[in-house]
């Protein structure tokens, strides 16, 4: 038996060293998941944290982050573009969390949410206690009658000393770097600015306790139990009403309740008047908080039973209406309160507005005083009707702008300041914005750049000089007739900045620069008639007048890291000879067209194929600078002048406003702070990125209430012109929209330059940048196929030939 | 044996699966000799060489070459062999050249050395006129020729070739034979065959292996010695009924002389005929023919069987 | 080392005078190729995306590599086997494992051919604008890995068999198993796979390096599989000493 023995032995020596080797491999692979040892090929270290981020770990002591991690995560996760696939972001995400504890150097504390008990909850419901966003996929359970989707959390929250800050929902891990180092350097600052705004930061928290704890109380004490929800309303008169039980809950506990909630008008009467006027968030919080406390007397009064006054709702439907309104009030208060607290680590950013600009805010005052309207419908009811349309359409402006201020800036952690023509920049701005002004800038808002620029705040101007309309919406010339949808052209716009800015040496031209190789599409919807059913296509064209520049100062902090840009309707901007010549500025040409870049003097025609052929008959005279940078000791523009006043507010009906006119002091006061010299940061770009502004003045162009004195044909044609002109900013905005996300980027970009936060300028453009082809005809792509598909095999084969041959060749010469 | 032995074959035993295909194989194989490995198909002889080359590990036994343990150090054994393989296994989609040039450097010989060495042996071998030919439209005689040329490429202590000659026409066999034979005379050469003429021919010493072990080892005179008093008969008969094998081959055993009578050809009764298998020391045809006779049997055929390998065998598996 | 690198020019010359180099070279280069221009469905435009990025490639080569390359192992060893040779080959001086590399090393030669040819792609992505060159060779770095660790796999397959289209065939199975079926089989087994397990697959452990990362930890795995095929293959050739 002793063969046998050796034959298995030789097996079992195998299998056990092939064994031995799988458990080397994988004990190998294990030990290395900790390792960090990686090598970055990308053009700007793509997956490598930045200096600056590490410098940012590792400058806070003591930071713990919270991660909040479901536990299962979906596969994908649908969104509007289509399915976005999750599939391996977690690991993703605790790379990268990893690594900035790694480069903090045990400075920075990773803590993971695990399920806890049913008091402290699931990972997800923790998260949502700690103001994470959470998110929803396709899955859901049914649980009796009703379908509950599962709710998943990707987030972390940082803490350092008192303040903390939130990573809600960490979806793109592209960003992942720039958002958690903007959150650190935020946390620094906002500590030490927090040490700074102890009083208002305690006085806010104080107003805002108070009225959590009355909220709270009262929806603990309203919660009555309601037998569906569909009923609740046709109960009201039936005895069992969950609405009366309400009231009778709320009556028993009125004694907790005044404990709870009397305090809330001392602390507004308190430290909320200590508080407004401070800071905009405080007021806000405090209007609120006093809105809260309002409505909490009602419902006092409405709850303790007396009888409803005239015209008001019974008491029991006001209760729960009230109920609800005190819920709302103080999610208000809670907002208020979280961007005061908030608002320490925020530099704050003007936008100049009035002349027609991007100017992201809701206006104030209505269109038309509700009086003035109400006397205008007795006297014409059709009058009535459009008033009222036109007030919609002007709500819906002031909601959009609303919305993009918020979207845009508010959530990314940017607090920005409306300042209107009749403005002085404030103090507590940091950098001034100029957002493609379509109107002339006036004496007092061009004093205002002037002096911001020269007191060293960054200036920003972003120029329009075209307003291009490419199958815009027109008002048809008779009544009754449909809308148009062929207004093509190409106007252009009042804009003054290329005279404003010739003082500084900054030459803006008004000349469109096209391209005709290195170009973005537009993407222009229409209406198709397809027997007789009408659909909606898309089509995109590559468009000349949208550039793709790519020729970047890579020493600038705004371009280091950008791979490329697309910025529609562009001019140029060039410096000025004496500018050049001028050494103590440092000029830098920031962005520049390519060499088959084009500068015409407009207009060109709009329609892309007409605009194509005009291009391409054109030699091309590029580059040409697109966005320029200039820093050095500014003169002022108003020197030697008489100094701007101050103009009235263009609105005096507005109690707040006309509590702004003009004095004579704050005149002395300017004229005595006015410099005449400073050194200034100015950057110029001369397109809009696509961003164009949306205002009330400019969509109801020729609104003008006397007009409408007496019904007219043409104030129907005007009404249905404003319509168009809504829905032309729509069309406008949506021809370029795939380009906004990353214009946008380089608009945040240009934010953080702006408000001293270069190191977030590069970490941002390394996230997803697009990197766009060059244009190409049809016939070209498919030779470029044709050529790569068959090209190479067809080598391959060619090399297979040859080498036969030659080693034919060499085998008969071995023969003889 | 002697200590000039450079290989030494000791107790070798290879199981496949539960056949043993060497029960205990042992030879000596002494520098500069021929030695001739002998049996039929499947004695075990490409086993042998297989373990000799360190293709295959015996199950027990050593072999040991210029004393060096094969199964301690099968490379630097390796090194000393030059190896052809029965019906030589070559890439057939190689030219001569580039084949014999890369197993020289798999030999470890430099590219220099390897050319040189290269034209020396293909004159030798007699390819100087295919090298630039694809090794798979060769003549089988080349083609053993260029294995031949591979395994003595870099002048090996040994040589060992596993049936060189099989497969090939007559006067590729006469060629190759006298190439072998001019091997030997710097080489220890092993070789196996089942052709006896083979072995004589080129052969200094024959090992006769059968089923898996050694049988006979010796010099060719001395084995043919020990055969040559001996012979068989083929005794063909016309069987009647009334004559059945066993009663005919004690008849044929009774006759003075013979040593041992086998019935070699099983038939059905009546059977036409049976052959015999008569062993003899001396010649009893004259006696086996009146014994047959006088027996009233009709003999169709007598016959003194040549002195072949089987026959060798035959004597020798019986005289063990 | 030395005769790893002579069997390796022997396997690459061999591979290269077969006409089935150029046949799976040719279809790797138009599978690619096709793959690249309009996706899997065909419905895919590359130019319609306007994007200059040669990520498409990085998508859809391992898939085409998991079928040729095995067509280009099946016969390293099966053949051998098949004619005879290898026992010639085995009792050359040189150790299994020198074999077994040398061959490897072979295939690898091929591989990086055929690879080469691909850098077309790259180039016409060049020519029309800027990608990330990083990336591209990031890219291809994983492409050699991964196509390595098939190239071993289709090897040890092999090894199993005289029979070289049984050899592809099991090849196939194994680099398919390995690139995309992991997932989904641990899903059949396991309710809800451990994220550890889910590296497993070639998949999840090559997209950093289509991203232009060169992380250890892929690496690693990449070379562990390679390593244990030929460490498999090789006791599979030791495995006749004690048949």
């Amino acid at each position: 038996m002793a063969e046998t023995t050796k034959k298995t032995n030789g097996r079992t020596d195998a299998l056990v060293l092939l064994g031995a080797a799988v458990g080397v491999a994988i004990l190998v692979n294990a030990l290395a998941v900790q390792s960090a040892i990686r090598l970055d090929l990308t053009d700007q270290q793509v997956h490598t944290l930045s200096d600056a981020s590490v410098a940012a770990a590792k400058a806070l002591e003591d930071v713990t982050v919270t991660v909040y991690i479901s536990k299962k995560l979906p596969e994908t996760l649908p969104t509007p573009q289509g399915k976005m696939p999750l599939k391996g972001i977690d690991r993703a995400f605790r790379d990268k969390l990893a690594e900035y504890a790694r480069a903090a150097g045990g400075k920075l504390k990773l803590v993971f949410a695990e399920d806890g008990s049913p008091s402290v909850g699931t990972i997800e419901e923790q998260g949502e206690a700690a103001k994470l966003e959470t998110f929803s996929s396709t899955d859901a359970q049914v649980t009796g009658n009703t379908l509950k989707f599962q709710k998943y959390v990707l987030g972390a929250t940082f803490h350092y000393k008192t303040v903390s800050e939130v990573m809600p929902k960490a979806l793109n891990p592209g960003f992942y770097e720039f958002e958690m180092t903007q959150i650190l350097l935020r946390l620094k600052e906002k500590y030490e600015q927090s040490q700074l705004m102890k009083e208002p930061l305690a006085q806010g928290k104080a107003v805002f306790d108070g009225v959590k704890a009355c909220n709270e109380a009262v929806q603990k004490a309203a919660k009555v139990e309601e037998k569906k929800d569909d009923d609740a309303g046709l109960s009201l008169k039936g005895g069992n009403d969950p609405n009366q039980k309400r009231v009778a809950a709320l009556q028993a506990a009125t004694a907790d309740l005044d404990k709870a909630c009397a305090p809330v008008a001392g602390l507004v009467a308190g430290d909320g008047a200590k508080l407004k006027g401070k800071n905009p968030f405080g007021d806000h919080l405090v209007d609120n908080a006093a809105e809260f406390d309002k409505a909490w007397q009602e419902l006092k009064r409405a709850a303790s039973g007396q009888a409803p006054a005239e015209g008001q709702l019974p008491p029991a439907l006001m209760v729960q209406q009230l109920t609800l309104l005190l819920d709302q009030l103080f999610r208000e208060v809670d907002r208020a309160h979280q961007t005061l607290a908030d608002s320490p680590g925020r530099k704050s950013i003007g936008f100049l507005c009035g002349h027609d600009e991007f100017c992201p805010f809701a206006e104030n005052s209505p269109l038309v005083d509700p009086q003035v309207a109400a006397m205008l419908g007795q006297s014409n009811p059709m009058m009535k009707q459009i008033v009222q349309a036109a007030t919609q359409i002007s709500q819906a402006v002031d909601e959009t702008n609303g919305k993009i201020g918020d979207n845009l800036f508010t959530k990314r952690g940017y607090s920005i300041r409306r300042i209107g023509p009749d403005e002085a920049v404030p103090d507590d701005v940091a950098a001034l914005i100029v957002y493609a002004p379509r109107k002339p800038l006036g004496e007092y808002a061009r004093y205002q750049l002037d002096q911001t620029l020269l007191a060293g705040k960054p200036v920003v101007v972003l120029a329009q000089s075209w307003q291009v309309a490419l199958l815009n919406m027109q008002a048809p010339e008779d009544l009754g007739n449909e809308m148009r949808m062929d207004w093509s052209t190409m106007l252009p716009t009042a804009s003054n900045l290329d005279e404003v800015l010739k003082v500084y040496g900054v030459e803006l031209s008004k000349d469109p620069i096209l391209d005709s190789k290195h170009v973005e599409t537009v993407r222009v919807t229409g209406l198709v008639n397809k027997g007789g059913l009408q659909f909606q296509t898309q089509q995109d064209f590559p468009y000349a007048l949208i550039p793709v520049a790519n020729d970047f100062d890579r020493g600038h902090a705004l371009t280091r890291s950008l791979a490329s840009l697309s910025l529609p309707y562009t001019t140029s901007v060039e410096p000025s000879k004496e500018l050049l010549a001028n050494k103590a500025f440092d000029v830098s040409r920031v962005v520049r067209s390519s060499a088959s870049s084009l500068r015409k003097p407009g207009p060109v025609p709009v329609l892309p194929q007409t605009l194509k052929k005009l291009v391409l008959d054109t030699p091309p005279n590029g580059p040409h600078t697109l966005a320029l940078a200039v820093q050095g000791p500014f003169k002022s523009a108003f020197t030697g002048k008489e100094i701007p006043k101050r103009p009235a507010p263009e609105d005096s009906k507005d109690p707040q406003k006309a509590a702004q006119k003009p004095t004579d002091a704050e005149y002395e006061l300017a004229k005595r702070a006015f410099k005449a010299e400073g050194k200034g940061k100015l950057l110029v770009i001369a397109s809009n990125l696509g961003i164009e502004g949306l205002s009330r003045a400019d969509v109801l162009a020729g609104f003008d209430l006397s007009k409408f004195q007496q019904f007219s044909p043409d104030s129907i044609k005007a009404f249905t012109q404003w319509q168009a002109n809504f829905q032309n900013w729509q069309i406008r905005i949506g021809q370029i929209s795939h380009l906004l996300n990353e214009n946008l980027q380089f608009l945040s970009n240009v934010l953080d330059w702006a408000s001293a936060h270069e190191a977030l300028v590069a970490i941002r453009s390394k996230g997803d940048t697009r990197r766009p082809m060059d244009d190409l005809e049809p016939e070209k792509q498919k030779e470029l196929r044709l050529g790569a598909l068959i090209g190479s095999p067809l080598l391959l084969i060619l090399l297979g030939l040859v080498r036969w041959r030659v080693r034919l060749r060499r085998n008969r010469s071995l023969q003889a | 044996m002697t200590a000039s032995a450079m290989i030494q074959v000791r107790n070798l035993v290879k199981t496949y699966g539960d056949k043993n295909a060497l029960n205990g194989v042992s030879f000596d194989a002494r520098a500069g000799e021929i030695l001739g490995l002998l049996g039929p198909n499947g004695a075990g002889k490409s086993t042998t060489m297989k373990i000799l080359t360190t293709y295959l590990s015996a199950t027990s036994g050593s072999v040991t070459v210029d004393g060096i343990d094969a199964a301690v150090n099968p490379l630097a054994v390796r090194a000393m062999l030059g190896y052809l393989p029965e019906s030589t296994p070559l890439y057939s989609d190689m030219v001569v050249y580039d084949y014999l040039l890369w197993c020289g450097e798999m030999r470890g010989l430099a590219r220099a050395d390897v050319h040189k060495r290269l034209t020396d042996v293909a004159r030798v071998v007699g390819l100087e006129h295919v090298m630039g030919q694809v090794i798979g439209t060769l003549s089988k005689g080349f083609k053993q020729r260029v294995g031949l040329a591979q395994a003595m490429l870099h002048n090996p202590k040994i040589l060992i070739l596993d049936e060189p000659t099989s497969g090939l026409d007559p006067n590729q066999i006469i060629e190759i034979r006298n190439l072998i034979r001019s091997l030997g005379q710097n080489h220890t050469l092993i070789l196996s065959s089942h052709n006896l003429a083979e072995v004589r021919q080129i052969c200094d010493r024959v090992v006769i292996i059968h089923q898996g072990a050694v049988v006979a080892d010796g010099t060719l005179d001395e084995l043919e010695g020990r055969v040559a008093s001996r012979h068989h008969l083929i005794v063909g008969i016309a069987t009647t009924a009334t004559h059945d094998a066993d009663r005919l081959k004690s008849l044929l055993a009774a006759t003075p002389g013979a040593k041992s009578v086998t019935f070699s050809h099983t038939s059905q009764a009546p059977v036409p005929t049976a052959f015999f298998d008569v062993e003899a020391d001396t010649d009893i045809r004259s006696a086996l023919y009146e014994r047959i006779r006088g027996a009233d049997l009709t003999l169709l055929e007598l016959r003194r069987k040549s002195l072949d390998l089987e026959g060798i065998f035959q004597s020798l598996t019986h005289s063990v | 080392m030395k005769p790893v690198w002579i069997l390796a020019r022997r396997e690459m010359a061999a591979t290269f005078d077969s006409p089935i180099a150029y046949i799976a070279g040719a279809l790797f280069l138009v599978a690619t190729g096709l793959l690249f221009f309009f996706g899997l469905g065909g419905t895919d435009d590359f130019f319609a995306g306007r994007e200059a990025t040669v990520r498409p490639l990085f998508e859809y080569a391992p898939w085409v590599l998991a079928v040729i390359l095995p067509a280009v192992t099946m016969r390293l060893v099966a053949e051998e086997k098949r004619q005879g040779t290898l026992e010639l080959l085995v009792t050359l001086p040189v150790t299994d494992t020198q074999i077994v590399l040398g061959k490897l090393l072979g295939a690898i030669g091929f591989l990086v051919v055929a690879l080469a040819m691909t850098l077309v792609l790259p180039g016409l992505v060049l020519a029309i604008g800027h990608p990330d060159v990083g990336a591209i060779v990031g890219g291809y770095v994983g492409l050699l890995l991964i196509g390595t660790a098939f190239l071993a796999l289709g090897l040890m397959a092999s090894t199993w068999t005289q029979n070289q289209i049984v050899a592809f065939i099991v090849g196939m199975m194994l680099c398919m198993f390995f690139w995309t079926a992991t997932d989904a089989l641990l899903r059949l087994f396991l309710d809800q796979p451990p994220p550890e397990l889910a590296l497993l697959s070639f998949q999840s452990q090559f997209t950093d390096f289509a991203r232009g990362v060169i992380d250890l930890r892929n690496v690693l795995y990449f070379l562990s599989v390679t390593t244990i095929a030929v460490l498999a293959s090789t006791y599979s050739l030791r495995s006749r000493h004690w048949q």
